[in-house]
């Protein structure tokens, strides 16, 4: 029997979703506390990718726009 | 539970957090090393910096032009900050890492997450490419993401996925034109997988759209379709970068790139290589028996100069032992259905891109940076293999582990520029380390830097060939230059100058003749056509010019009044001048023996002046032939051949080819004349004869 760890096609949750979640059932947080809560979701292992590639792309929107305009 | 990991596991991570420790260090201290990055991808960041982009006529190669720009153009604050010129690339390297590891580990456990990680540190030209400049890593951290992202987009997931999914193909589309395909797959196989979800599929569609404008480099296409009337840039080369064979040379490239990857392991410990020839011989042999042994190529190779470097470059690398078997596992796992099976996944989507990129680009010695999606995914399809069944496949996990481990610390230290003394070099000896690809480079920075010292104020210009090395002249704060465009250089040279100004000509054309008011200060070797003008030399108002002899003519005699000189058949005259100029050269030239005409061609360096025709023995009666010579200010050589025999008199041991009557006449040239040839030498006669 193929296991569910085998089948790529079903991944683990991750935590953007746990914490898409938890933010519909919770009342809303102050600014301070959203904002903390968004660098501690950015710096999870697994959002890490996603955080080099917005900025390496905001970098790269940046310079052009520079390298363009200027 | 304790979380006990196997030790495969173990062994990976150490070894591992110990080479990421050292590739980091080397990404925060390396200077740009790499070709390419020196001549277009980073050097086109000043150029556009100085001159802007739309319209800009001073790119000094058309590949600053026609390639996406979208990754190179992240390196501009480094380039500032004088430091951590690979972090982009590195950046990308370890993004590609975490979600390799998550992607093996998730399924398979944490030892095979760290395996994975350590098999991709163990691919030199990955990892190479990830301590660099170039953007071939870009492409494969685009694709990663998108894959991670992609693997998280479920009906009701968090539309951050989507979003992620929809920017990291248009990273991977702007990051270089090769990164176009893909893109397209990645974009295909998501609207695949969305396809029963309309409002998730119109919402990846947006955020597409979005992510194409900002992140495809779409001003390069456009830019260059304004100026070459191809969005792809110059016609000529987009025709020799790509496989213009079809499927014969996409076949053809895929056994070159398929044999150029067979590495067992001991090639870089043999002192000569003998494996890499019998490789290229066999490769040979097969192209001739399969009739492709003249597909595929880029113009300029051919099977026959066809060689596969692999000598530690960052460009000539290779994927080593375990990139050898994880190419092969690929190519059976792909005649294999396991559809559900992440290696066979995996493994078919290195074997899709792998036969794009043969398809689709031509082959040069220094492609297989291209690969780097293809053999990752090969790699990464043997972790999964290796890892898919526990203790089933014990022996591969062992085998994936040794060769991985050998690969991420052997290669390196045999590696050309990222050895351990290499990242010592980055710090002490920086200068150097840069230029390592290109050491002629040297003397010729040095020799601008000493210009630079002694005019702190002036203006140093530069026109450089299609393969000059731009980028050190900006990476030195100290150097200051001003590039320019070759169709810029005759309004430069036309201008008038106040205070100091210098023009560096790097493998550019000869500015010969030199036109007024330029001056040759020095000329670099090896590097090909490379010169240091003064633009602005001091010159007293009126010309000084004088004639001396040189080697060839015997001494001055006097005949009936009248005083001449013999020469051999090859002599030289010494003109100084005290400024650049073209100047008119009269000449009388006669026979020694007979009246059988005869001609003497004059020429200057390597450039024929003009001829003057020797046509009656009687000095008193041999016409004036003036002749234009271009002359640099200071001391100038002008060669006399003769056609006519070295003879000897009849009790006289010298050997007489000519003679000339004396004086030489050399004076301005008559305005208007510009150049050398016929028409300028019927007008410096003419100027001669009213003189």
């Amino acid at each position: 029997m193929r296991s569910q760890a085998d089948d790529p096609t079903k991944p683990s949750s991750t935590s953007i979703d746990r914490g898409s979640t938890a933010a519909q059932a919770d009342p809303p947080a102050p600014p301070a506390a959203r904002a903390g809560d968004i660098l501690r979701t950015a710096l999870r292992m697994e959002n890490i990718p996603y955080l080099i590639l917005a900025v390496l792309s905001v970098m790269s929107v940046v310079s052009r726009l520079v390298l363009i305009l200027g | 539970m304790i979380d006990v990991m196997a030790w495969p596991g173990r062994v990976a991570r150490v070894v591992s957090l110990t080479a990421l420790a050292y590739w980091t260090v080397f990404a925060l201290v390396s200077p740009v090393t790499v070709f390419d990055a020196h001549v277009y991808n980073l050097a086109r960041l000043a150029v556009a910096e100085l001159y802007g982009f739309f319209g800009n006529p001073h790119w000094t190669t058309p590949r600053q032009l026609m390639f996406p720009w979208s990754f190179d153009a992240i390196h501009l604050v480094f380039l500032h900050l004088g430091f951590g010129y690979a972090l982009p690339s590195f950046l990308s390297f370890i993004g590609t890492l975490i979600v390799a590891r998550m992607l093996l580990a998730d399924r398979f456990g944490d030892a095979a997450g760290w395996v994975a990680v350590l098999a991709l540190l163990a691919l030199p030209t990955l990892v190479f490419q990830s301590v660099g400049t170039k953007n071939d890593v870009a492409g494969l951290f685009g694709v990663a993401v998108w894959l991670h992202a992609l693997l998280r987009v479920r009906p009701h997931a968090h539309a951050v996925h989507l979003f992620f999914c929809a920017l990291a193909i248009g990273f991977t589309a702007g990051s270089k034109t090769s990164g176009l395909l893909p893109a397209v797959l990645c974009t295909a196989v998501t609207v695949w997988k969305l396809r029963r979800s309309s409002s998730q599929l119109l919402s990846f569609c947006a955020w597409l759209a979005v992510s194409c404008v900002l992140l495809g480099s779409i001003e390069t296409y456009v830019e260059s379709y304004r100026q070459d009337l191809d969005p792809f840039g110059a016609p000529d080369l987009v025709h020799d970068n790509r496989n213009n064979d079809g499927l014969r040379g996409g076949l053809a490239n895929a056994l070159r790139y398929a044999m150029a990857n067979v590495n067992v392991g001991v090639e870089i410990w043999q002192d000569p290589n003998q494996i890499t020839p019998f490789l290229e011989r066999t490769c040979r042999r097969l192209l001739w028996a399969t009739g492709l042994e003249k597909t595929g190529f880029r113009p300029g190779f051919d099977a026959d100069s066809m060689r596969f470097l692999r000598d530690g470059w960052d460009a000539r690398s290779d994927y080593g032992p375990l990139g050898t078997l994880s190419l092969g596992l690929a190519a059976v796992a792909c005649c294999a259905w396991r559809p559900r099976q992440l290696w066979w996944q995996l493994a078919c989507a290195g074997v899709v891109t792998f036969a794009g990129f043969c398809m689709s680009v031509a082959w040069m010695p220094w492609n297989n940076r291209y690969l780097v999606l293809p053999f990752a995914a090969f790699v990464l399809a043997t972790v999964a293999f290796a890892f898919s069944r526990a203790g089933a496949r014990g022996w591969l996990q062992v085998v994936v582990l040794a060769l991985s481990v050998y690969g991420a610390i052997a290669y390196p230290l045999r590696s050309f520029n990222k050895q351990p003394m290499d990242l010592v070099g980055a710090i002490t000896d920086r200068s150097n380390q840069e230029l390592k690809e290109r050491l002629s480079m040297a003397p010729v920075v040095a020799g601008v830097a000493a210009w630079r010292a002694e005019h702190p104020t002036g203006r140093l210009f530069l026109v450089t060939g299609i393969d000059s090395w731009l980028l050190p002249f900006f990476t030195r704060k100290d150097l200051r230059v001003e590039p320019i465009g070759l169709a810029a250089l005759p309004a430069l040279l036309a201008a008038e100058r106040q205070g100091p100004a210098a023009l560096l000509v790097l493998n550019g054309p000869e500015l010969r003749p030199l036109p007024d008011k330029v001056a040759e200060l020095r000329r670099f070797s090896p590097e090909r056509g490379t010169v240091l003008y003064d633009l602005a030399p001091v010159h007293t108002a009126r010309a000084r010019r004088t004639i001396e002899f040189g080697e060839g003519f015997w001494s001055a005699e006097t005949r009936d009044g009248a005083e001449f000189r013999w020469a051999r058949g090859r002599a030289t005259l010494h003109v100084h001048t005290d400024r650049n100029e073209n100047a008119c050269l009269g000449l009388r030239a006669f026979t020694p023996f007979t009246d059988t005409p005869f001609q003497i061609t004059l020429t200057t360096g390597s450039q024929e002046v003009g001829r003057v025709r020797a046509a009656t023995a009687r000095f008193d009666e041999a016409p004036e032939s003036g002749l234009l010579v271009p002359l640099s200010a200071g001391r100038n050589v002008v060669e006399l051949v003769s056609d006519g025999p070295e003879r000897l008199f009849a009790n006289d041991p010298r050997l007489v080819a000519f003679g000339l009557a004396l004086p030489l006449h050399i004076s301005e040239a008559p305005a208007g004349v510009a150049s050398t040839g016929p028409a300028t030498e019927a007008r410096c006669s003419s100027a001669s004869a009213s003189r």
